[in-house]
Formats: C-alpha cells, structure tokens, sequence
C-alpha cells in the first residue's frame, strides 16, 4: 500500500510538472499583454515589459518560472487585479474561503442527496420517487445564478423585511462568517445534492435489485440494515467517482455565487485574471486546481479500494 | 480488517471536513473582534459611508494607479498641493498660494504645516520625491506621460533614460516652498496639481516599506481626510477619519466602508435593506428605482464611438465612413440601452472638459452636429461609398469587448446599420477587452466601439488621441494638417490662449467633418442610489471621480 | 418447467388434470433491440420525456416561423413588454399588464401582441426563445454525441485494458483535467473567435471527461465478475467481450451520465455567455437568454421566464427519457 502510493504521488509530480509546462506553453499563445491600455505609448509598454521581465527569451523564462514556483511557490506579482501585490499573497487569502465553501456545500449536499436516493430507491416507481426525481431535475435545470439571487431575495430581503429580524444575511459578511454563509452554501449545494441524489438512486435501484441483496432478505435482515450495510456501499462507487472531481469545482470557487453573495474567492479571481491577461494569477490558479485535482484523484483511486475490495487497483493495477 | 480501515477512512474524512471548517473558524472571530472594535470606535464619532463598488481595489500606490476607484481612494487618504471643490474649481489644500513667473514657466508653491499620520511633517521635499518617483523609468509607472502633459521640465527625456531623475524640474528650495519648472506654457498646469499622480509621498517611509509599499494599510500613510484601516482584499477596504489631517473638523463622518459587490441586482437590494449608501444602477435596474429620491444621475466625460479604421478597404473610403456616422439612431442607446443618464454625442471633446478663455465651455462654442442620425444623408454617402468602391454589397465586422452593455450597444448598432443602409451586413465580433485593445493597436479590424476618458482638462486630451504615429490613434489617421493644428496648440500657440482654441477647434472639425475618422457615439453618464440622508458627495468628471472629505450623514 | 405425468408408469397417480398448467409458454424469441423497445413503450415516463422533446424540437423549427419577427429584428418602442396573448388576454392573464397598468395600451399598441413579451431591445421573445431552443438542442446533442462516442470509447478501454494503458490514459485525462477549462475556452475564442465552432471545439476538449471516467470504474467493478470470466474462457475477443458483455451492463450508468451532460453542456455554454465568451450575438442559445433575462430579473421578471421554463421541461424530459432508456436496456430489468 505505502509503496503504491509513493509511487503515485511520483506520477502525481511528474503530472503536475506536464500540466505547468503546458499551461506555460498555453499563455504564451495568449494574445496581448497585461499591458496594453490605450493611455500607454510603445515605450511605456516597453518599459513595464521590462520591469516585470516579460522581454526574456521565452526558456529563460520558463526556468526562472518553474524555479520559482517549485523552490519558493513564488509565482511573481499581480499585474492588474492588485498591483505588485504578490500572488501568492492573493491566493492565500481567497483560496480558504473557496475551499471552507466548497466544502460546506459538499457535506450539506452529499448527506441531503443521499437521503433523497434512499427515499426514492426504498420506494421506486411511487410518489416519493418522483418527488425526489422532481426535485433533482429542477436542481440541475435552474442556473445557479437564479436560485441563488432567488434565495438572496426571499430568504434574505424579504423575510427580514417581513420579520424586522435578519436570519439569514443577504451577502457574505467577513464580520458574521457563519451565519451569512448559510445561503451561499445552500445555492452550492443543488447541484451537489441533484447530482448524489441521481446517481444514487440509479445505482441503489440496481443494488436492491441483485442477488446478495435478495440473500440478505432472505437472512432477514430488516430493510435499513441491507440499505447501510450492503446496498449503499456498493451504490458509492459511481457517486464518488463523479463527486471527485465536482469536489474539485467546488473548492476552486464559483463564479456565480461568489459574484451574488460578494464572495471574495478564486473564482471570481480566474474569470476576472484571464479578462485583464494577469498570467500570474492564472497560472497560480491553475496550480492549486491541478493539485487539488491530483490528490482527489488519487484518493478516489485509494478510495474504490476500500468500498469495494474487487477492485483491486491498490495492489498496482496489474490485474 | 477491510471494514475497519474503511469505517477509519470514513471517520477521517468526515472529521477532516469538520476540521477544515473549524480552522477556518479560528480565524474569522479574531477578524470579528477587531471588526466589533473598529465599529464600536466608529460608532463614538459619527456615521460611516457604506459604498458598493463593483471591482476590487487594484492599487494604493499612486504612481502603479490607473483607475478610478484607485484614484478615489488615494484622494481620500492624501491631498496634494490643490484639490477641487463640488463645482471642480481648484481650492488649496497642502499649498497655500502660489506664484507665478512672468513668461508662465515657473511656479512657485508656499506649502502649509500638515503632518503625515506617522507625525512626520509634509514637506517640499514629499512632492520632490513623489514627482521624481512618477517619471522613474525603474518605477515604469504608466502615467509617467502626464508629467510630460503637465510641461514639468524635462521629464520626458528622464522617462526616456536620457536623464537622471535628479534633472526633473521640481525643487525644494525649503521645507514649506516648492519651485516647478516648466519647459513651455501649460494653461492647465494648476489643475493638473490636483490629481493623484502628482501627490506628495514620504519619501522615508516609502523607502523603508520598499515593495511592500501601499500593499496594505500599514504600509500606508496618509496627508488627507481619511487613511485607510482595513483592507480585506476581495471583500473590500475601510477609510476611518485622520485625526491627524489638518483640515479634520471639517470631516464630519467617521469614515468610509467600501464594499465589493459584483452583482448589481445584490448590491441595489442592499441598498434597499438599508446595507449600503450608495450603489451604482446598472442600465436594466433604472427603471425600478427612476421614480425613487435616491436616485441620482451622475455625468461623467467619456466618450463612446466607433473607431473606423482608416487602413481598411472599405473605411479607406471616406464616404463610407460619413454614412456610419450617421447612420445609427443615438437617442435610442441613450434613452433605451444606456438609460442612465448618458447624453448623444456628436462631438469627440465631451461637454463640462474645459472651460476657453472667454469663460465658456469649449462645447457652448464650438459645432455640435458633426454626426447628426440622419438616415436619408447617410444612405446618399453610402450609395456614393458604393459607387467609389465599386461593390453593391459587403460585410464589415463590428469589434467590441465584452462589457454588458456594450454587448447590447453592438447588437443595437448591428441591426441599425444593417436596416439603415441597403446592401451592408454586419457581423459582431466580441473579445476579451485586453485582446480587444491588441487587435485595435495593430488596426486589425474595421469597426471598434471603444471609449476614452479624459487625464486632464483640456480638449487636448482628445484630440492627441490622432495624432500621426499615436499609440491610441487606433483608426490609423494621418494628416498633416490636422498634426500640425493639435501640436501648435500645446508648442507655439501655447501662450495665446485664444489662437490655441480656434486651432483646437478646426482640428476637431477635420477630424469629425472633413475626415470623419471615427463615429462618436455618446457621453457617459452614471446612475446611482445615494442615500437620501448623505449630502456632500463631490463627482468630477476628471481624476478624481469622488470626494468624500465633505460628506455628511443625517440622523 | 414441472410435466405431471411420467411415462407410462402406473404406480404414480396423476393428480393434476388441469390444462392450464400442461401448457407450456414459449416466449417469442424477440430480438434485444424489440426487447428494449417494447419495454420502453411500457414506461409511460419515458414516453411522456420522449413526446416532449420532440415537441419542443419541432416549436424550435416551428416556432421562429409563427410570427413575422425574427431572431434579430427590434422595433425600438416596443422595449420591455410584457407577454400578451389575443383571446387568452381576457381571462386576466397574458395581458401585457405589469404592476395593473396595461403597458401596451400606454403606449398605444392596441393592435401589437408579443407572446412571450419583447426584450430590452425590442425584440420579439417568441421567436428568440425558439430560435434559442434550437442552439441549445444542438449544443445537447453535440454533448451526448461525444459522450457516448469519446468518452464511453475512452473509458471501456481504459478500465478493460488495465494495467500500463490504464496508467498512461488515467495520467492523459488528469493532465487535460488539471488544466482549468476556462482557460483552454479563453485561447479558442480568441484564436477562432466567438461562436457555435469554438463552443464545440471546447465541449469536445474536456466534455467527455466524466463519462470516460465513470465507465471505467464501472468497468473496472464489472471486469472481475464471473459472467465476464466465463466469456473470456469461452474464447470470446476483447471487441466482442466489451460490446456484448460489458457495455449492455453499464449502460444504465452511461445513461444517466450523459443526461447529465446535457445540463452541464447547456450550462457551460451559459456560463460563457456569461463571461462574454459565447455565441456571436444577435444569435442566441436558451443560455444566453437566460442570462440576459437575469440582469433584469428584478425588474422584468418576464424576460428570463421563458427560457427557463423551456430548458426546465427540456431538462425535465430528457431525464425521464433517460430513466426509462436505462431501464429498456438494462439486462438485469428482463425479470421484471
């Protein structure tokens, strides 16, 4: 086990490595500069190339990049969205927010979706089924943007309009950081528990439906016990398999919410980076992405070993 | 065995979930206290601005700065030798008086005691630093040519590398007297002293902070009504009052607390719920608050047109480019798309810039119908276009970034163009604005909708934009006469104050009569909700786009 | 199964005389293909998702037709109206009414209906909504198209085959992955321009992803399973071994997965739109609606509704397609 995974976190590197030299690759074909304003003149333009030492032969570059990053995880200075500030100042402000919402919105939306797909399984083909399909349907059919505007609205005008007292913040306050993070983790979350809920149900149907789930009846065994014990373990592997790289998604920050909810986190600072061609924060970005990617992936790699000892991936794969 | 490292693992994720959060949690209560503490303080001696804006706050440092909430927030932290009142006349702040040499060359300012909110004492010697700093090729600062605009001796030969910075004409000849030479007349100077680039900095504090200057509030001081105690990158920044400014009675309110909203429709319902003072409308929400005392319009002096670029086959074709500018329906962006209190422009020096000699608006005297909508005129051009080019039909792209309502804008301009002259298709083409600003700079398109926004008050700051060579003459147009009327306006003709109007105004008329190099489309206008018990919110069309020193909140 | 009577031997007595139960059911030896659409003609969910979709198929060809406006044409005082219907206008609904006063009177249009309302620049909302159900139909198909071929391609082989080329197509998918996809987007929009070709283009890039990797773990469960063993012992080639036998056992996954791809394309095509990275306007997708609807959400509820409800029954139907579709074709479902 240990030397499966030392040998994967080398894989991991060797992946990580491919994936910056690419991204590099991918900016220089990048159009403009971070420089280009209409105000600057052609010496102006020069003058900042210079300073941020964007005039270099492209490998010089590329060495002082990739040294610097892996030796001191500097990835330079912000050229537009907070000038001269350093990136990785920016990122370790923003990212803990991403990741602790990302998070938030995982737990609430795994634990909610799997109720549903229990319900809905349990009694498949009745009104609860329905219902649950009904409710994950419209969860992946309604931007996210409109529910969480909707829930900013109603939840968070309205109510404390109606009430004169606030429950629920309408945006994220640094000053109450739990109690205003109720709602965005709400708005995150549908897709989350549409998603489980789906895949769950699909899979927990098939289980219920198999032999050594009919074996265990047959052992009487009552009903929640077989779902617990053998039906949901088995349900697992398709959900976590797409819940990897959801999660993934999830702690890199979304766009939209943070934009309703004022949340200052990484996403939002991608989409904004790539508008005003601030290639620091890009490629610093990508970085935490590519590596929360890699990890998950190992880990659900490890993780399929566990649910379910038929695979045995964790022996090396040579099966 | 199995079971057990599985039930472990699950144990280990849940646990690890929780303790992520927690983490998190540690720190924001300390964030909280101190967040408590400075409202509590706020509290105890008046009320705080609440400002929803909808970009972070992309620098401090004067001299990185090119944007308008930058400029905003270092004029609020640091005052300069003069400043504007609400009708943007200049009024002394760090100077007192000055005077002036016979041939307009040197200025000499008497500075009054002020203090940095470190103790240390403004002196001469801040802006000697400060202006030297702006034109340092090693500091790049992309408006170091605002120094060359302001005539400020040899600064653009220091910018250049030819010069050492010590030769800018600038020097403290004591502690409280500052001399400005200049290398010819600029009868703008004086209002150039109040914008931000030309503010003094210490230079020992600037010195020691070295990088990490103006990155955060402690690397920060502060001359002015208020310095800044917060800064939550993202989140947003709060400006508290500066006891230490010497004009700090005059401040009546506690501070101001600047919050990043990204979302217009969040930010007006904060407004709504009483979260927020002031919160800028987009063009869809006006209708809801139009009728409401909050709502306020603000002018602003960008110019929006269409950039036609002259290199190309057919906008080669002067014709052609007469009948684009008559050909769109302006009111209609204005009243239906904009709806925000932007007015039709016909014209390229914008209304309120600058005042002539005679005391009057350079717009009160001067045309202003040079692209009049008129579809029956822009069909006669655009028939002749045809004719001269030798086609019945063709198709033009339209390049614009993806702003919202310039989206809008374009889908508009689209349909306009392609109903109003027969024979003409229209596709759009939107990019990313910086890749929008490459395409443009190398002329590779045909038809840019862009904006500028003025750096001084002068027309000149428009009509530079032409010149041969210029890297902002995006249409390419080149025309000797035309260089030879905007440069004597700021060379030979720069004393007389009448001859350089007229030129100015002739130049104008080539550019949009004769030539018809771009298609002006409208001057910017701005909606906001102000709260009705804030008074004394200063907008100016220049530099600074708001001064809060004079605000003051009712109970 | 059970024959009552055994030969000629006297000593046993023949208890059951009853017909009904000497005669034997032969089952009509059906075809898989007929097996699974009988079953799916039995699924009254499925048939309901099925005749929905190919409704709003046909309004999204029809539809554009049933007016004079078109996708792009705008008459300029016609902005922000509200939807009205002749004769349904009399039950109080789709009036152009808005906050009690009848916008179209106001303005004089006594004659003028929109159906679905107009936009903020006067555009017909009908025909928008139409035209932009028929880009975001295309945008659906495109996805489940590389789904199906590239990702479920991708992924059998690599769980089937293990090993070395599973470790070096996994490594593939986690470089590709690894790299945001915005970022990739951004690159094709301004190298191709906006517009259906570079949104296609960036689909096929990462778009099959999830499904890849969703068949593979699946693969990878089922591989191991006797059923498998035995076709392999049978002698059976790894073609005929993945297409026979493995693929009718995942495809209740696949299914699944590629509805889902459905919302997410249509999403992410949305989510560019909303980043101004998407189709070359006027041209609009049920995305774009959306989006430009949500700005004034607030104020004109209107303009965002129809588009909503469109992708909201779109996405409605093609799960309940997908359900019954998995059903049809899940062998494990025969017994039932």
């Amino acid at each position: 086990m240990i030397k499966y995974i030392g040998r994967r976190l080398l894989i991991a590197f060797v992946t990580l490595l491919t994936i910056m030299t690419l991204l590099f690759i991918l900016l220089e074909f990048m159009p403009g500069s971070p420089f280009n304003d209409e105000k600057l003149s052609e010496s102006q333009r020069e003058l900042l190339n210079e300073k941020y030492g964007l005039n270099d032969p492209i490998p010089v570059r590329y060495k002082t990049f990739m040294v610097n990053v892996l030796t001191k995880g500097d990835f330079g200075v912000s050229y537009a969205i907070e000038k001269n500030a350093e990136v990785s100042n920016i990122i370790d402000k923003r990212l803990p927010l991403s990741i602790r919402f990302g998070l938030q919105a995982l737990a609430l939306g795994s634990v909610v979706g799997i109720i549903l797909a229990a319900i809905a399984a349990l009694n498949k083909n009745t009104i609860w089924d329905t219902m649950t399909t009904g409710f994950s349907v419209l969860g992946i059919s309604i931007p996210s943007y409109v529910f969480a505007l909707g829930l900013s609205y109603f939840l968070g005008y309205k109510l404390t309009k109606a009430t004169g007292h606030q429950y629920f913040p309408m945006t994220f306050d640094i000053y109450q950081p739990w109690k205003s993070s109720i709602l965005p983790t709400i708005a995150l979350s549908m897709f989350v528990i549409a998603t489980v809920a789906r895949f769950m149900r699909t899979e927990l149907v098939e289980v219920i439906g198999s032999d050594f789930v009919l074996l265990a009846e047959a052992k009487g065994l009552n009903s929640r016990k077989i779902i617990t014990r053998h039906a949901m373990r088995n349900a697992l592997i398709p959900v976590v398999t797409v819940l990897g790289p959801l999660t993934v998604s999830l702690m890199t920050g979304s766009l939209v919410i943070e934009r309703v909810f004022g949340i200052p986190g990484i996403g939002d600072l991608l989409v904004t980076a790539i508008s005003v061609n601030d290639f620091n924060i890009i490629i610093a970005v990508s970085f935490y992405y590519s590596i929360f990617y890699i990890i998950m992936q190992l880990f659900i790699d490890i993780l399929y070993g566990i649910i379910d000892p038929r695979i045995r991936v964790a022996k090396g794969g040579q099966s | 065995m199995r079971k057990l490292l599985s039930l472990l693992l699950i144990v280990m994720l849940t646990v690890g979930l929780f303790a992520g959060c927690a983490k998190t949690e540690e720190q924001t209560p300390a964030d909280s206290t101190n967040g408590t503490e400075a409202n509590t303080a706020a509290a105890a001696e008046g009320k705080t601005l609440r400002i929803a804006v909808d970009v972070d706050l992309p620098s401090m440092d004067q001299d990185v700065a090119t944007d308008g909430l930058s400029f905003e927030a270092i004029a609020a932290t640091i005052e300069g030798l003069y400043s504007l009142d609400a009708a943007g006349n200049l009024i002394p702040a760090i100077a007192t008086d000055y005077e002036v040499s016979e041939d307009g060359l040197t200025y000499t300012f008497h500075l009054r005691d002020a203090n940095w909110s470190n103790g240390t004492p403004v002196t001469a010697n801040d802006f000697v630093f400060s202006w030297r700093r702006l034109v340092d090729p090693a500091m790049a600062s992309e408006y170091s040519f605002i120094a060359e605009v302001a005539g400020v001796a040899n600064a653009a030969a220091i910018t250049a590398g030819e010069k050492p910075t010590t030769e800018l004409g600038v020097q403290a000849t004591d502690d409280k007297t500052l001399v400005v030479t200049l290398d010819r007349t600029v009868p703008y100077f004086l209002s150039l002293t109040a914008f931000v680039t030309f503010f003094p900095l210490n230079e020992a504090f600037v010195t020691e902070k070295g990088a990490d200057y103006a990155l955060s509030p402690e690397a920060l001081l502060s001359n002015g009504p208020f310095k800044m105690v917060e800064w939550n990158k993202g989140y947003g920044f709060k400006l508290e009052k500066n006891a230490t400014y010497y004009d700090a009675d005059a401040v009546k309110i506690a501070g101001l607390d600047y919050r990043v909203m990204k979302d217009p429709q969040t930010s007006a319902l904060q407004f709504d719920a009483n979260e927020l003072d002031v919160v800028k409308l987009t063009a869809e929400l006006v209708d809801n608050y139009k009728d409401n005392a909050a709502f306020a319009n603000i002018e602003a002096s960008y110019v929006w047109y269409m950039s036609l670029n002259n290199d190309d086959p057919i906008f080669s074709n002067v014709n052609a480019r007469k009948a684009l500018q008559h050909a769109v329906n302006k009111d209609n962006i204005v009243a239906n798309i904009l709806n925000d209190g932007s007015t039709v422009a016909n014209f390229i020096v914008p209304t309120g810039l600058a005042t002539g000699p005679d005391g009057k608006d350079f717009r009160e005297t001067s045309k202003n119908d040079y692209a009049l909508y008129d579809v029956a005129e822009a069909q006669k051009y655009w028939e002749t276009a045809k004719q001269e080019l030798g086609i019945t039909e063709t198709t033009i792209e339209i390049l614009f970034d993806d702003a919202e309502t310039v989206k809008k804008m374009a889908e508009f301009i689209q349909a306009e163009l392609e109903t109003n002259l027969p024979g003409l298709t229209v596709s759009l083409k939107a990019q990313p604005k910086k890749n929008r600003l490459e395409l443009m700079r190398e002329h590779d398109f045909q038809v840019g909708i862009t904006r500028w926004g003025p750096d001084y008050a002068d027309p000149l700051t428009y009509l530079e934009l032409f010149l041969t060579g210029s890297s902002s003459n995006t249409p390419n147009y080149a025309n000797a006469t035309y260089d030879e009327l905007v440069k004597s306006s700021s060379t030979t003709l720069s004393a007389d104050a009448e001859g350089r109007w007229a030129a100015m105004k002739e130049a104008e008329d080539l550019l949009l009569a004769d030539d018809a190099v771009i298609a002006p489309l409208y001057q910017a206008g701005y909606s906001y909700l102000i709260n009705t018990k804030v008074t004394g919110i200063e907008p100016h069309a220049i530099g600074t786009p708001f001064i809060y020193k004079n605000v003051s909140i009712a109970e | 199964m059970e024959k009552p009577t055994i030969g000629n031997d006297t000593r046993f007595e023949r208890i059951m005389t009853s017909d009904a139960f000497q005669r034997d059911v032969v089952y009509e030896g059906i075809s898989f293909w007929k097996d699974v659409f009988l079953r799916f003609k039995a699924n009254r969910g499925a048939v309901i998702g099925m005749i929905l979709i190919i409704f709003i198929t046909f309004m999204a060809f029809v539809g554009p037709m049933m007016n004079e406006h078109t996708y792009k044409s705008k008459v300029d005082n016609h902005i922000n109206l509200p939807p009205r219907v002749p004769v349904v206008e009399n039950l109080g609904i789709f009036d152009g009414e808005r906050a009690g006063k009848n916008v179209y009177l106001d303005k004089g249009l006594d004659d003028v209906y929109y159906w679905f309302g107009t936009d903020n620049l006067g555009r017909d909302l009908w025909t928008r909504t139409w035209v932009g159900t028929r880009v975001s139909i295309y945008i659906a198909l495109l996805a489940v198209v590389i789904d199906m071929f590239i990702g479920m391609g991708y992924g059998l082989v690599s769980g089937y085959l293990g090993g070395g080329v599973d470790t070096v197509m996994q490594r593939f998918i986690e470089i590709l992955s690894g790299i945001p996809n915005l970022v990739i987007v951004t690159l094709f929009v301004i190298i191709l321009n906006p517009g259906i070709l570079s949104i296609s283009l960036a689909l096929v890039i990462t778009g099959w992803i999830g499904m890849s990797r969703v068949v593979r773990s699946q693969v990878l469960k089922l591989k191991e399973l006797d059923f498998i063993l035995a076709s392999k012992t049978m002698g059976a080639p790894t073609a005929t071994l993945l297409i026979q036998d493995l693929l009718p056992n995942i495809f209740g996954q696949v299914i699944i997965m590629s509805m889902f791809s459905v919302p997410n394309a249509i999403f992410y095509e949305s989510f560019l739109a909303f980043i101004g990275l998407g189709l070359q306007p006027p041209l609009a997708s049920l995305g774009v609606l959306i989006n430009d609807g949500y700005k004034s959400i607030l104020v004109y509820p209107h303009i965002i509704l129809p588009p909503v409800i469109v992708l909201a029954l779109l996405m409605l139907s093609f799960n309940l397609l997908a359900d019954g579709l998995r059903d049809s074709f899940d062998p494990k479902m025969k017994q039932q």
